[in-house]
This record gives structure tokens, C-alpha cells and sequence, in this order.
């Protein structure tokens, strides 16, 4: 299973499935697909992914599960 | 929202299944599927049975599960999507709707295999069995239209048979 962060990167930008999926070129079922791990992109749609959000893709996929980004935060705020 | 900006940076393969199309029950659409394969079925055999025993009830009643088939077969597609989706290019379609549908023309490509498969063992046993076997014109033409029919709504059908779209939300 590939793990993403595609929910949140959309929930933080305040964008709507049909948004995002508009901008993307996919149906906006396939973005629900994606968001819920039932869909694993291709190697375009996850770069186009990434490049729409601006991120690598390492950062919105990953084989392991993602660690929550404000846990990531409180430990780098920590170091 | 900030669409536009964001739209202009990625280039957008629109797909063809933007609009808001109807909604119907996964259930519903399992048996709007049945009504409508059942529905031909019955209606082939009420009309041979009809043009055996001269029967203009029988014909009508034909005609009738006919039409409740095809009914079947409006509501199981008008507006649901499912219609666009098996027979649209594959350029019309996003790569997960594409790899759904090409997963379902393999169970097309099967289904039809086994159904000639099973028609010509039929027949072969028929022969000797002295079975019922289609040898009028309306017999020949109900199994062309049959066969026809068959091949033109397979795709959509497995398709509104299995698809288990996600809520709106957002």
C-alpha cells in the first residue's frame, strides 16, 4: 500500500475534491480513491501531484505510513 | 479558492465525466442490470412460445417485458455515467477510470467466451437430443439481437454493476 498526505496538503490549501481534481485532470472520484490509499497513482499523476502542491514526491507518498506533519512540527520546534 | 492560478500551472486533460451525473443505489443498479439481461430473455422466450401456440396475448406480453427491459436499461444508464465510461476513448478517461474499465473488458472478453462456449455445446447436444434449437427467422433474429445487445451494453453493465462511488463531501 502507498501511503499519502494528499488529504491534508488539500484540506490545508482549502480545496475542494472537484478543485483539486480539476487542476490535476482527473475525475474527482479518483482524487477520493487516492486520498483513501484504495487508488495507487502512476508515476505522472503522483509528479503532477507533487508539483501541484509544490512538495517532493517522497514528501506526499510514501511505502510507510506518513507521520502526522503537526507531530513533525513539535519535533522540529523541539530541536 | 485560488483555482485559477493553481489551474494554470498544471496542464488539465479534462476528463469527459465532470458534470454531476444521477446517482443510484448500488443495489438498484444490480438489479436494473438483471431486469434488463432477464427482462430479454423472458421476452425471447414468451415470443417463441407465443408464435408455438399462435398466441397474441403471449406476443403482447412479450412485447411488454421487452419494453420493461429496455426501461431497465434507461434508468441502470441515462445520466449515471456508466454508459460514457464503457464505451468512451480511453483519452476521455482518467488513468484509474481507464484501468477500472479495461480490468472489466478482461470479465467481458470471459463472459462471452463461455456464453458462445456454452451455446455451441448446446447446440451440439441438442442436435443429438433432439433439443429445441432455433431454426424460425424471429428465433435467428431475437439470438442476433440478443448477441448485439449483449455486446454494446457488457462494459457498462459490469460497470454499474460494480462501481461503489465515494460521497461528495467536500
Amino acid at each position: 500500500m502507498i501511503h499519502n498526505r494528499i488529504a491534508v496538503m488539500r484540506a490545508e490549501r482549502r480545496l475542494s475534491r472537484k478543485d483539486l481534481a480539476a487542476a490535476i485532470g482527473v475525475n474527482y472520484q479518483t482524487i477520493g480513491y487516492l486520498e483513501r490509499g484504495e487508488y495507487n497513482p502512476s508515476l505522472e499523476l503522483a509528479l503532477k501531484l507533487s508539483e501541484f502542491f509544490g512538495v517532493s514526491v517522497h514528501f506526499l507518498f510514501s511505502l510507510r505510513p506518513l507521520e502526522p506533519l503537526s507531530e513533525q512540527l513539535a519535533r522540529s520546534e523541539k530541536e | 479558492m485560488g483555482t485559477t492560478s493553481m489551474s494554470t500551472t498544471v496542464d488539465v486533460g479534462v476528463p469527459s465525466l465532470r458534470k454531476p451525473l444521477r446517482r443510484v443505489d448500488r443495489s438498484v443498479r444490480r438489479a436494473l442490470v438483471l431486469a434488463m439481461y432477464g427482462g430479454y430473455a423472458v421476452a425471447a422466450i414468451l415470443w417463441h412460445i407465443s408464435r408455438t401456440h399462435h398466441s397474441t396475448t403471449l406476443a403482447v406480453a412479450s412485447f411488454t417485458v421487452l419494453a420493461a427491459a429496455l426501461a431497465a436499461a434507461l434508468a441502470a444508464f441515462y445520466r449515471t455515467g456508466y454508459w460514457t465510461w464503457g464505451l468512451a476513448f480511453d483519452s476521455c478517461l482518467d488513468e484509474r477510470q481507464t484501468a477500472v474499465r479495461n480490468v472489466l473488458y478482461g470479465y467481458c472478453y470471459a463472459i462471452v467466451f463461455f456464453v458462445f462456449l456454452l451455446a455451441i455445446l448446446y447446440g451440439e447436444i441438442a442436435t443429438d437430443a433432439h433439443w429445441w434449437l432455433p431454426n424460425r427467422r424471429s428465433d435467428l433474429e431475437w439470438m442476433f439481437w440478443g448477441v448485439w445487445a449483449l455486446g454494446l451494453t457488457l462494459p457498462n453493465a459490469l460497470l454499474a454493476w460494480v462501481d461503489r462511488p465515494l460521497p461528495d463531501d467536500e
